[in-house]
Formats: structure tokens, C-alpha cells, sequence
């Protein structure tokens, strides 16, 4: 209630500002003439009555003042004040904003595309516990595996939860045009290993993988968008694949793809017995059982593969097995140290760029000690001027942060049509965590509050002049410290 | 002003204002001069602290305000409670009987 209304009064302070004060000015004088009425009714002579009414009133302006220090809004007219205040500074020096503008600038920019571009998630649920399987030669090198060893391995290993397998497949789809569609054919746990729910329809049953029950097959969801319209109706119809009818019974969510940018998924037929060794052809990867750790997955599969290197030695001898992250599978080797290195130097450069802004905000706060001592000695609380140098600050962050902002847009969305940058799985290139960078721009100001902070002591800011270049470094590196752990 | 004025107590002062507007409307100096009266000359309260309460005041909705004309007259501002304004005299007047209520009662009590 007292609040809306102030809230209003402030508003109407605010917007009619000639017409509060002239009221003002009125009701006070008012109240000197009664004051003075009275004394002259009294009997004192009027020119006396007035200087004591004067006396009595403790003069005009005084409660004139103390009225608008507890009017509504006025903090907010001072704020606003300063802030054009703050303005006009930065205006009369262009050179300086500019730089500490672009610097800034630059730096969130570098850091907000980087960190978009670098810690993109896998779009899986629990990704960390996916792990790709290789076999690995004689020699060390890794393999494809052959679906009899994968079989053993799905059977007997006792690390994952599911541990799946797909090989690419070239498919002619008959149609009108007809294409050749990318396709892989899958073992029963595929899709439950990356924890996968069906767009349309459903996955592959058990029984589906029987010789001879796998004429089924699973959309992706482009190829179902592009090439039948998104027909819902496209279930249990049957399309001719390499000239054979085959019914479709799902459709795979969006953007999902393992082997890369795969059509259609077809089911494997079981496994080929001992034959099957020599053909090493399935990519196959695996969801950890919860608490399984990869040391502990490398080194059950290094076991199992002994074991199957012992029972066929005609082709597995000296071969074994190797697990690898799935990230770094998906999106290169060497992948993760790559995105650290990046990281650490964008966060250095954006460092350096703290720090150079800070040097030069410290230098002009040098050049600023004349106006401040002046404002000091005229009254001027210690608040006011630390606020002034605050929101100072604040405007070249917020305009900096926004500017930063804007070249990280535009250079995501460029980043994002690099094919090189694709990865299967990977969550698509965009500015995300944006709350997370939200923050670092709100801290950017940091950096400037230790020279806020300096002319915020009036006694320094009076006696300090630039004859005390070692007090000037200390600050600087002061200042350079604080932004490196204010950043 | 004399060397007996006794300090308006913090928080008095707006309590003071509602009471002295009373039911009617009165200007600041008939306020000043009125809050002089009822408490027979023991609180004087001077315009460096009446305008601020009463603008503060009329901003929180507790008074209205109008332009009218002085016994003597010349032009004058004059205020009005409101119904919110009697309200808080209310509540206000019930607050400062729990504290005298209170400090009479510690004063009184035995010491030992």
C-alpha cells in the first residue's frame, strides 16, 4: 500500500519536477511570512519580525533540501544523474572508451563463441557412461570388430550395461527419384544403449533379429521429413530396399546419428559362428553399468579379448582390446586437451584484456583526482563519488558485455556452418550456458573497482598526485590480481 | 530555542503530525504551532524536520494535500488525513502504548 504510493509519488516527482519545486518554494516562504505575521502582531517591527522568522525557520533552502533528500525518487533522479554524468565522461573521452569497449568486447566475445564452440554436451542421456570398443592388432593399432568377437564380448562381459553394434550399409531406395540411402544395420540393444525413445512407431523387437524376420527397417528422422513429407501414416507401409520390401516400423528422433548421418537402420541377422572372426566391419560401443569406471571397462575387455585370442588363435592371435571416450570418438582424437588449450588461452587473453582495462581506467583515475578532491572538498560523501566511479564502470561493462555478446552471435552462427566442427552426437553449435556468461559480464566490472575503490579515500585522492610512481605500480598490480580473480 | 527542548523521540514525530492534524486540515505552521500547544510546549518541532515528514508522509498516502488561504490571508499549503492516514495513527498510537506500557513497567520493577 505506502509502497504503490510512493512508487507513484516518485513517478509524478520524476515527471513534474518544475512544478514539486515551485510548490515547494511556496509552502515554505509561506511558512516564514506566518511565523513573521505572528512576531509582527506581536509588536516587533516588521524588517526585525522577518529576520527572526528567517532565524526561527533556519532559512529556506536548507528544508527545501532536506524535503528532497526524503522525496520519493530522488535516489533514482541522482542515480540517473550520474549515470548521464558517466556519460558525458565517456563521450568527452572517445579514444579511452573505445579501446576499453572493443577490448572487452573482444575478450567476452573470444570467450563466449570458444566456450559455445568447445564444451558442447553429447545430446545423450548419461553420455559419460557411453565408451566405444575397439580390438586392436598386433601392432597396436586399432580395429573395426568382427561380430563374432562382439557377440562373445556382449555375452560375457560383466562392465556394461548394453553393448551394441552397427555396420554401414549402402541401400538402394526404390522410389521416384530413387536413392542410394546411407544405412546401417544394428544389434537388439542399439537404440537402448544411447537411451533413445522412438519418434514415430517403435524399435526393433528381439524377434526381428531372427533369420529371416528382419525385413523391418527404422527411419531417420530426415529421411522421413525430406523424402515422405513427415507422413505419420508412413507406419507399417513398406518400402523396396535394394529391390526388396521391407515394412517400416519407426521412426528415429532428430539429428540422432552414430556412423554419420544415417537413413535407415536395418537389423542385423545373429551371429555368423566362427567365420565371423575375419570380417572385422561393426563399430561398436557400450553404456557402463552405474559406478563402472573406464579404467575398470579397459582393462575387463584387455581380459575378455585375452580370452578370445587364446580360443581362436588362427585370428586373434596377439589381438585385443581397447575402450575410448566416447567424446573424443565422436568428435576426434586428442579432442579434449585441444578444448582445454583453447579454453585456458581464451581465458588468458581475456585476462590480459582485464588487465590492460584496468591499467587504463587506473591511469585516467589519475588523471580524474583534481575533479574528485574538488567534489570532496565541496561535501561530496565518500558514497557518492565511489558511486559515480561505479556506475562508470558498470556503463563501459554493460556496453562492452552487450558488444561482446553481439561478435559472439555472429561468429557462432558463422562457426556453426563449419562442417569441421560437426560431430556426430555432439549438441548443435549455439550460444548456450548463456546464464553462466551472463555472469561473467556482470563481473566484468571488476577489474575497474579497485581504481573506484582508490579515489573513494579522500585523503589519498588529495595528497596522491603522479610523483608517486611506485604506489601507482603497487596499485596496478593490485588491480591486475583482482582481476584475474574477480574474472 | 530553549535549552529544555527535549529531543523528539525517533519515530515520535509522525505520530505527533497525525494527531495534530486531528480531523480537520491544518497548514505546517498551524502543525508546528499545534504540536507546540498539545504537548504544552515540550516538543517544538522545527521545519528542517516537518516539511520532510509531511511530503514523506503525503507520498506514503497518509495525508492529502491542498492550496488554500491563511487566517491572515496569504496562500497556504494545507494537509488532510486520509482514511490510511487514520489508520496508522491508529496503529501507531497502539504501538506507543505497548512501549510506555513496557518502559513503565521496567522502570517500576523491583532491582536487586
Amino acid at each position: 500500500m505506502v509502497l504503490g504510493s510512493r512508487l507513484k509519488a516518485a513517478v509524478l516527482n520524476l515527471l513534474r519536477k518544475d512544478r514539486v519545486e515551485a510548490e515547494l518554494d511556496a509552502e515554505i516562504h509561506a511558512y516564514v511570512q506566518g511565523v513573521a505575521d505572528e512576531l509582527i502582531a506581536a509588536g516587533v517591527e516588521p524588517g526585525e519580525a522577518r529576520r527572526r522568522a528567517c532565524a526561527e525557520a533556519g532559512c529556506v533552502e536548507p528544508v527545501k533540501q532536506a524535503v528532497r533528500d526524503h522525496r520519493a525518487g530522488t535516489a533514482f533522479e541522482l542515480l540517473w544523474r550520474d549515470g548521464l554524468f558517466g556519460m558525458r565522461q565517456l563521450r568527452r573521452n572517445p579514444a579511452l572508451a573505445c579501446t576499453v569497449i572493443f577490448t572487452l568486447a573482444l575478450g567476452i566475445g573470444a570467450n563466449t563463441t570458444i566456450f559455445s564452440v568447445v564444451w558442447r554436451p553429447l545430446r545423450y542421456e548419461q553420455a559419460n557412461r557411453l565408451r566405444m570398443v575397439w580390438e586392436t592388432r598386433p601392432d597396436g593399432s586399432r580395429s573395426t570388430v568382427s561380430s563374432t568377437t562382439y557377440h562373445e564380448w556382449s555375452d560375457q562381459n560383466d562392465i556394461f550395461e548394453s553393448l551394441a553394434a552397427a555396420r554401414t550399409e549402402s541401400i538402394a531406395l526404390s522410389g521416384n527419384p530413387p536413392i542410394l540411402a546411407f544405412g546401417a544395420s544394428i544389434t537388439p540393444k542399439f537404440f537402448d544403449t544411447f537411451r533413445l525413445q522412438p519418434e514415430l512407431g517403435r524399435f526393433f523387437s528381439q524377434d526381428e533379429f531372427a533369420p529371416g524376420k528382419g525385413t523391418v527397417a527404422v527411419l531417420s528422422y530426415e529421411l522421413w521429413k525430406t523424402r515422405f513429407a513427415g507422413d505419420r501414416a508412413i507406419l507399417d507401409k513398406t518400402v523396396a530396399l535394394d529391390g526388396m520390401p521391407y515394412r517400416v516400423i519407426g521412426v528415429a528422433p532428430p539429428d540422432f546419428e552414430f556412423l554419420g548421418h544415417e537413413d535407415i537402420w536395418l537389423p542385423m541377422a545373429l551371429p555368423p559362428g566362427e567365420s565371423g572372426r575375419q570380417e572385422r566391419n561393426l563399430l561398436v560401443v557400450g553404456r557402463l553399468k552405474p559406478g563402472a569406471g573406464a579404467a575398470q571397462a579397459a582393462e575387463e575387455m584387455r581380459v575378455l579379448a585375452e580370452r578370445v585370442a587364446r580360443q581362436s588363435p588362427g585370428t586373434n592371435r596377439q589381438w585385443s582390446a581397447r575402450t575410448q571416450d566416447f567424446y573424443e570418438a565422436m568428435a576426434g582424437p586428442g579432442v579434449h586437451l585441444m578444448f582445454l588449450l583453447l579454453s585456458v588461452t581464451v581465458s588468458v587473453v581475456m585476462c590480459m584484456a582485464c588487465a590492460n582495462v584496468a591499467n587504463l581506467l587506473l591511469a585516467r583515475g589519475t588523471t580524474r583526482q583534481k575533479e574528485i578532491a574538488i567534489r570532496i572538498a565541496l561535501g561530496a560523501r565518500r558514497w557518492r563519488i565511489m558511486r559515480q566511479l561505479l556506475l562508470e564502470s558498470l556503463l563501459l561493462s554493460v556496453l562492452s558485455g552487450g558488444l561482446g555478446l553481439l561478435l559472439a552471435f555472429a561468429a557462432v552462427r558463422y562457426l556453426a556452418t563449419l562442417p569441421v566442427l560437426q560431430a556426430p552426437g555432439l549438441a548443435p553449435i549455439e550460444i548456450n550456458r548463456a546464464v553462466w556468461h551472463l555472469s561473467r559480464f556482470s563481473a566484468s566490472p571488476q577489474p575497474c573497482l579497485p581504481g573506484s575503490y582508490l579515489h573513494g579515500r579522500p585523503a589519498r585522492s588529495i595528497r596522491w598526485n603522479s610523483s608517486r610512481p611506485q604506489a601507482a605500480a603497487r596499485w596496478a598490480m593490485g588491480n591486475m590480481a583482482a582481476c584475474a580473480a574477480g574474472w | 530555542m530553549g535549552q529544555n527542548q527535549t529531543n523528539l523521540l525517533q519515530g515520535t514525530l509522525d505520530l505527533l503530525i497525525l494527531k495534530a492534524i486531528g480531523e480537520g486540515e491544518a497548514h505546517g505552521l498551524g502543525i508546528s504551532r499545534r504540536i507546540e500547544q498539545i504537548t504544552q510546549g515540550t516538543f517544538k518541532v522545527k521545519p528542517g524536520s516537518l516539511f520532510p515528514a509531511l511530503h514523506r508522509m503525503e507520498e506514503a498516502g497518509w495525508l492529502t494535500s491542498f492550496w488554500g488561504e491563511s487566517e491572515n490571508r496569504r496562500r497556504a499549503k494545507y494537509y488532510r488525513r486520509t482514511k490510511d492516514g487514520t489508520r496508522q495513527l491508529q496503529a501507531e498510537r497502539e504501538q506507543w502504548s505497548t512501549i510506555v506500557g513496557a518502559m513503565a513497567n521496567a522502570l517500576n520493577a523491583q532491582e536487586v
